[in-house]
């Protein structure tokens, strides 16, 4: 494919990616009602209007809650499984991977259910807790793939050099190994945080009263259609998006090293 | 009197389930002497010396280190510098910092560090290379810098793996 025609390939793709995002964007800030062509007057009255709802900052609140509790949990959580797969050698080792990389591929409208349940048996059911346990695991397995990878490229005798020269256990962890996976335990931060700050059918199961931010566009949207939504979906898009450029800056970055 | 040896080995065996990769050694090693463990791939020279560094432990047999006897005694608490095939050089860390690594972890004060840093790396010739990165030095440097626990005023033996 010549230079010319793979670039309008990739401009197309990109495009057809971002062009629904794009438009609701540019309708966040069209004075008209409807979204109709031609565009109105510029207005932040949008977002104004929106940010004025004590609902809408007290679910950017719980989201953001949810998301930093979420995303800590899902790290810690994920490091400690790629470390103990990195390290240690056992009999049911693959058992163990598939176990711990399988929730992804369940169904979320099963795992909205089942977390419901098991929640509610724990009396959790409906609280800000509930959501975090729900989304911590959802976001582990990201977080171990992330930290996995990056292990991959540890030279194993890393750790035993650290304890040669006189480092205990628990601190050639402190002080090898998670300097060698700083990049990798920011970048799985960013990335199950952002999983977390979207992420709508679990938390529309388990949420209740608390609502998170997805939660609060849909029940907003049954009621009508109002532009606040795109004002509320740009915020809400470029925080996932920056970090999930942060941790993909992370990955590529440490790939160079 | 002949002196007693540093480094004995009595009758060390090291089994990996049924697979035995040290099959009873029996050696000693004096003061001073330097040795080397030559042998095919695979005989076990390499978990013969991580047995003496603490890394890995004896399935059987006795290990001692000036009368004492290693056996339980942690990796962190012996002093068995090894240099690593590898190198195992710390790729976050710069020049002086993999340097003085081991004087950290056994708690020399900074100031005290700084110094005896300075002086190994005037010895190893990387004299002006320590605020360099690992990735920044050619091969040869890097062989030095491997050798930056070698500078331990009290090791007892180097054992290259």
């Amino acid at each position: 494919m010549s230079g010319a025609v793979f670039r309008i390939y990739l401009v197309a793709v990109f495009a057809f990616v971002f062009a629904p995002i794009f438009t609701s964007m540019v309708f966040s800030f069209n004075s008209d009602r409807f979204p109709t062509v031609p565009l109105g007057e510029f207005t932040t009255h949008w977002y104004v209007t929106a940010f004025s709802r004590p609902e809408v900052w007290e679910a950017f609140q719980n989201s953001l809650l949810v998301a930093l509790c979420a995303a800590t949990l899902s790290t810690c959580l994920g490091f400690a499984t790629a470390y103990t797969d990195f390290r240690y050698g056992f009999r049911w080792k693959p058992a163990y991977l598939a176990l711990a990389l399988l929730p992804p591929t369940v169904p979320l409208v099963i795992m909205g259910l089942a977390m419901l349940a098991w929640l509610g048996q724990l009396g959790l059911s409906g609280t800000i807790p509930g959501i975090i346990i729900a989304h911590t695991v959802m976001g582990a397995p990201f977080a171990m793939a992330i930290c996995r990878l990056r292990l991959s490229q540890m030279d194993p005798s890393l750790e035993a050099a650290a304890w040669n020269l006189g480092a205990s256990p628990w601190r050639a962890m402190w002080s090898v190994v998670l300097p060698f996976c700083l990049p990798a335990l920011i970048s799985s931060f960013c990335l199950t945080a952002a999983v977390s700050f979207d992420e709508f059918i679990v938390a529309w199961f388990v949420s209740g009263l608390n609502k998170t931010v997805p939660v609060m566009i849909l029940e907003i949207l049954q009621g009508n259609v109002d532009p606040q939504i795109n004002a509320i979906g740009t915020v809400v898009f470029l925080t996932s998006m920056t970090l999930v450029v942060i941790a993909q800056l992370l990955i590529l970055k440490r790939q160079d090293t | 009197m002949t002196e007693a040896p540093l480094v004995r080995f009595e009758g060390v065996r090291k089994s990996y389930g049924p697979f035995e990769a040290v099959k009873g050694i029996d050696f000693a090693i004096g003061r001073g002497e330097f040795v080397a463990i030559m042998g095919p791939s695979g005989c076990g020279k390499t978990t013969t010396l991580r047995m003496l560094a603490g890394l890995e432990a004896p399935s059987a047999g006795q290990i001692t280190i000036d009368g004492q006897v290693m056996n339980d005694v942690p990796a962190h608490e012996r002093d068995t510098p090894m240099v690593w095939q590898s190198l195992a050089l710390f790729p976050f860390l710069n020049v002086k910092e993999n340097v003085e690594f081991g004087l950290k972890m056994r708690g020399v004060a900074a100031q005290d560090r700084h110094g005896r840093a300075m002086l190994w790396l005037e010895r190893l010739g990387l004299k002006g290379f320590e605020k360099r990165r690992i990735d920044q030095l050619s091969g040869g440097a890097k062989a030095a810098c491997g050798a930056r626990a070698e500078f331990g005023d009290r090791a007892a033996d180097v054992a290259f793996g």
